[in-house]
């Protein structure tokens, strides 16, 4: 017969046992635990470290600071990084008049005080005032590099490399944003045509390249233009990119529309708002903090796209490095063009990667 | 081995078959949370046991390991011969203590992209090597147990919870196991469907299938166990015949408990 | 009532008509400012010139074409090399990013990093930039024709990659390669660089999917008996390819649009051929655009059809 149990005594709590392996004995554990993982284990990091140790040698110990020509980089041992600094110009600010450069400065600090600003606001604020911030933002600046009136004239295809990329992103998030919300209220509207229309446009910029609409927009749009209009290059690449992008934040925004339950409307209709005050005070403010990270997420894809400008002429940073690599004083060793990319894709990797940080922080943690 | 169970070990050893379970000081942290603390329990073959006590109190987490669900950082756990100790807890021993012990979860966990059928043979024909003539059959045996032949065709989210929650007691025993385990199998069931799986739970008992129950359904408890265990803050503060446990509490804990329980 | 509702309506008639009214005239403008323009610089409107001789060559056609073609044939090679690049790329990004995802929720840590590497890495650097790195860094660095490099029937040098033929070996004849299968630089350069950087995008696809399979289905399979490798491929991997299946679907559209940068390495895509070389040929860029688009959302069609019947099939399929 089972005997009966009766626990007099409770036991108390204890603290957990310390681990009993010790800290090299865990990995070993990890890393090691049979033939086929050692020998994996073993393979990743001979490979690491040899990539390591020729990617260092090659950046670093080999490499030719110095120089104003591809005379200062013979040969294909080292990185040509005198290509890089020689002509930091033309990479940040492309061919921008040195007398004005001052405005070209005041960009890039007025951008970067604006960022730190953005990036300490708690994740909790409300997105307002930044969305605010990135419309307001390229106009002002569109205004000072261009000038006119009191500050001297600077052509806009002068403003190139960094300076350009930047102007070319924030424009396009400016626009693209009111413009893609619009287009999908448009997509919920009663009215059929307006429906149509919205979801003719999403749905036609979506299957198509961007390449093809800049294209299209550099070689065609000055046909349907009457005979004297004329826009320049800058303003039309920037017009296909707005475009573009304008439908993607529309299928963002559609998405955070859409997110807001069926039953928010029904009970700001019971307590008797319009349409228009349900937009404004219930569906937006809970549509948009849900995109924002999104929203985000299309300003990292703008400032890659902004290398295709490359392709019609337009000189960003791409095509800064890609018109030095040619010019006279530096043509030759495909050396120099390496390093001009590897260079590149730093500053992209750099950039892009902390806005995704970025955007990953923005995300609710479920 | 403290003197919890040493009486029903002693009186085991006395008719000379081994428990088919026998968790020894096992002792479980999550982190610094003490959940598990100086288990002692032994089960016999044949035996039904039923768990009970307040939420929180480590009885999910108990009947876990004994499958080796969960893992322990200090103690034995012998199951169906299979011997594990804390820090040995294998992919190898999980696999083979689980081919001998079946399961049935508080939320079914059938396998939704799969027909009825299907998810009886999957383990049968691809973790036991089976035949799919054999196990066909063998799951069919067990969908009649269980009363849902008409059912086999079918998809897990055709079935309302109850029929799903039978499909899985049939899943469990087509590996033909030793012993099964139920983790609160009825805790997320309407009240109405609630009986038709105590009903399956209580034939299969009469067949002689050793069970571990984790429950709050004190009438099963009553009619169908050999031995009652109430656990609280992760320990074991009381093992008894049903009669005992329910009429004649020892423990001051398993008296409130019952007591808030019992006039519901 | 029926007044008082119909009144409510009218705003959304007249909104709707000033609308359309809106459109009709852009469009009206738009097609007479083209025309006027068209005629002033002297060039014809319409598809006829599908018919003429193309006069141009392309550097790799899956088609016969030769100096007599048409421009009409020029558009068909243009298509097949622009689907032939997108099918390779589709089929090594898809290995790549099944490698990767299950790399990313691998146990051993040394391989979770590096797959978190290369998915950050590849993905925040622009494709294009990968593509001009693979064409001009690195297939510029392979060795030249007289010395290239040989594995089995294989030769590998700046001019390409050149595969035997059954019997057809390929092998150096002066300045050239003769013989066998000839894979261009821009070739090799566009699918590496579809390929990586979609890769990176289909693991995080791949790996939510498998990621989304509650946990309690693999504990299920555990109490069955269903050992690790198994459960993946008979519990988890069905599910999780459910929930994968539409995003992929979306990213192999996007491989298949951004094929278009073959523009900017001289790839004889669709792109190129008929976006640039016969629209500035012909300068008649509208109907060349026009085919270019039509073609390119043909293409996403197909795609968005076959994930379709993927799906459908995915969910339809029973077990036993």
């Amino acid at each position: 017969m089972t005997a009966r149990f009766v626990r007099d005594a409770p036991i108390d709590a204890r603290s957990a046992p310390v681990a009993a392996i010790a800290w090299p004995l865990r990995w070993r554990r990890a890393w090691f635990a049979t033939p086929a993982m050692s020998a994996l284990s073993l393979l990743l990091l001979a490979l690491f470290a040899f990539a390591c140790v020729r990617f260092f040698d090659w950046a670093i110990v080999r490499a030719h600071w110095v120089g104003q020509s591809s005379a200062a980089c013979p040969g294909d041992e080292g990185a040509c990084w005198a290509f890089v600094i020689a002509r930091w110009k033309p990479w940040l600010v492309g061919n921008y008049p040195i007398g004005q450069i001052w405005r070209a400065w005041a960009c890039f600090g007025a951008f970067a005080l604006f960022w730190i600003w953005v990036v300490r606001r708690p994740t909790a604020a409300r997105p307002g005032p930044v969305l605010l911030g990135f419309v307001f933002l390229p106009v002002a600046f569109l205004l000072l590099l261009i000038g006119g009136g009191p500050l001297a004239f600077v052509a806009p295809s002068q403003i190139g490399g960094l300076l350009l990329t930047l102007v070319v992103t924030l424009s396009t998030f400016a626009t693209a944003l009111p413009t893609g919300l619009c287009i999908a209220l448009g997509r919920r509207s009663e009215l059929p045509l307006v429906r149509a229309l919205c979801g003719l446009f999403v749905e036609g910029m979506r299957a198509v390249p961007l390449l093809a609409v800049l294209f299209i927009a550099v070689t065609l749009l000055p046909m349907f233009l009457p005979h004297g209009v004329d826009v320049d290059l800058f303003t039309r690449a920037v017009i296909a990119f707005a475009l573009f992008n304008a439908a993607m934040a529309a299928e963002v925004f559609r998405g955070g529309l859409q997110a807001v339950g069926r039953g928010q409307i029904e009970a700001a209709t019971t307590v008797g708002l319009s349409r228009f005050a349900t937009l404004r005070w219930i569906v937006l403010p809970q549509a948009i903090p849900a995109v924002v990270p999104a929203l985000v997420n299309i300003m990292i894809a703008v400032i890659k796209e902004t290398t295709l400008l490359s392709v019609i002429g337009v000189n960003d940073l791409l095509g800064a490095v890609e018109i030095g690599a040619k010019s006279p004083d530096w043509v030759g060793e495909s050396n120099i063009l390496t390093s001009g990319y590897v260079f590149l894709a730093l500053a992209y990797l750099a950039i892009c990667y902390s806005l995704s940080r970025y955007s990953r922080r923005l995300e609710p943690s479920s | 081995m403290i003197a919890s169970d040493a009486a029903t070990i002693a009186s085991v050893r006395a008719s000379g078959e081994p428990p088919i379970v026998q968790l020894q000081a096992i002792n479980k942290w999550y982190g610094d949370y003490h959940a598990l603390r100086d288990i002692d329990l032994a089960v016999n073959g044949g035996e039904r046991i039923v768990v009970c006590g307040p939420s929180g109190s480590g009885k999910s987490t108990l009947v876990r390991t004994v499958n080796l669900l969960e893992s322990f950082e200090q103690g034995r756990v012998q199951v169906c011969g299979i011997d594990v100790a804390a820090h040995a807890i294998t992919r190898a021993a999980r696999l083979a203590v689980n081919r001998r012990v079946g399961m049935v979860f508080q939320q079914f966990n059938l396998f939704p992209h799969m027909s009825v059928l299907a998810n009886l043979t999957v383990g049968p024909v691809f973790g036991r090597g089976t035949s799919r003539a054999e196990a066909h059959d063998i799951a069919m045996h067990y969908l009649a147990r269980v009363g849902l032949t008409d059912h086999a065709q079918k998809r897990p989210a055709q079935l309302s919870g109850g029929q799903q929650q039978r499909v899985a007691i049939a899943r469990a025993l087509c590996t033909r196991p030793q012993l099964v385990l139920f983790d609160e199998p009825t805790a997320a069931l309407d009240p109405e469907m609630v009986n038709e799986v105590l009903q399956t739970m209580e034939s299969l008992a009469a067949d002689g299938m050793t069970m571990i129950v984790v429950t709050h359904e004190m009438g099963f408890a009553r009619r169908v166990a050999d031995r009652v265990v109430f656990m609280d803050q992760g320990q074991i503060i009381e093992i008894a015949k049903p009669d005992d446990f329910f009429e004649r509490p020892q423990s001051r804990r398993l008296a409130s408990f019952l007591s808030r329980i019992l006039t519901h | 009532m029926l007044r008082a509702v119909l009144r409510e309506r009218l705003s959304g008639y007249v909104v709707q008509a000033l609308l359309a009214a809106l459109v009709a005239w852009l469009a009206w403008a738009a097609v007479a400012n083209f025309r006027a323009n068209m005629h002033a610089l002297g060039v014809s409107v319409g598809f006829g010139f599908l018919r003429a001789q193309a006069g141009f060559q392309i550097a790799q056609s899956l088609v016969p074409f030769g100096p007599a073609s048409s421009y009409l044939d020029a558009v068909i090679a243009a298509a097949l090399n622009t689907l032939l690049v997108v099918l390779l790329a589709s089929v090594l990004s898809t290995i790549i990013a099944l490698l990767v995802a299950f790399g990313r929720l691998a146990p051993h840590g040394i391989v979770r990093s590096a797959s978190t590497v290369y998915v950050e890495v590849f993905r925040n650097i622009p494709l294009l930039l990968q593509i001009l790195f693979w064409y001009f860094s690195a297939i510029a660095l392979l060795p030249g024709v007289a010395d290239s490099l040989q594995f089995g029937g294989v030769l590998l040098n700046n001019r390409g990659l050149f595969l035997p033929l059954g019997a057809d070996r390929p092998h150096v004849e002066g300045f050239d390669v003769a013989g066998g299968i000839a894979i261009l630089p821009e070739l090799m350069a566009l699918t590496l660089g579809l390929a990586i950087y979609n890769s990176t995008f289909l693991a995080e696809i791949f790996r939510a999917g498998i990621v989304s399979v509650p946990s309690g289905q693999i504990e299920a399979a555990t109490t069955v008996g269903l050992s690790g490798t198994r459960a993946a491929l008979l519990i988890v991997m069905p599910q999780a390819l459910r929930v994968a299946l539409p995003a992929a679907g979306g990213q192999y559209q996007t491989l298949a649009k951004a094929s278009s940068l073959a523009a900017a390495i001289g790839y004889p895509d669709i792109m190129q051929i008929v976006g640039g070389t016969i629209a500035s040929q012909t300068s008649q860029a509208l109907e060349a655009m026009a085919l270019v688009v039509v073609m390119y959302a043909t293409i996403n069609l197909c795609i968005a059809l076959v994930v379709g019947v993927a799906n459908r099939r995915l969910l339809a399929r029973a077990h036993g």
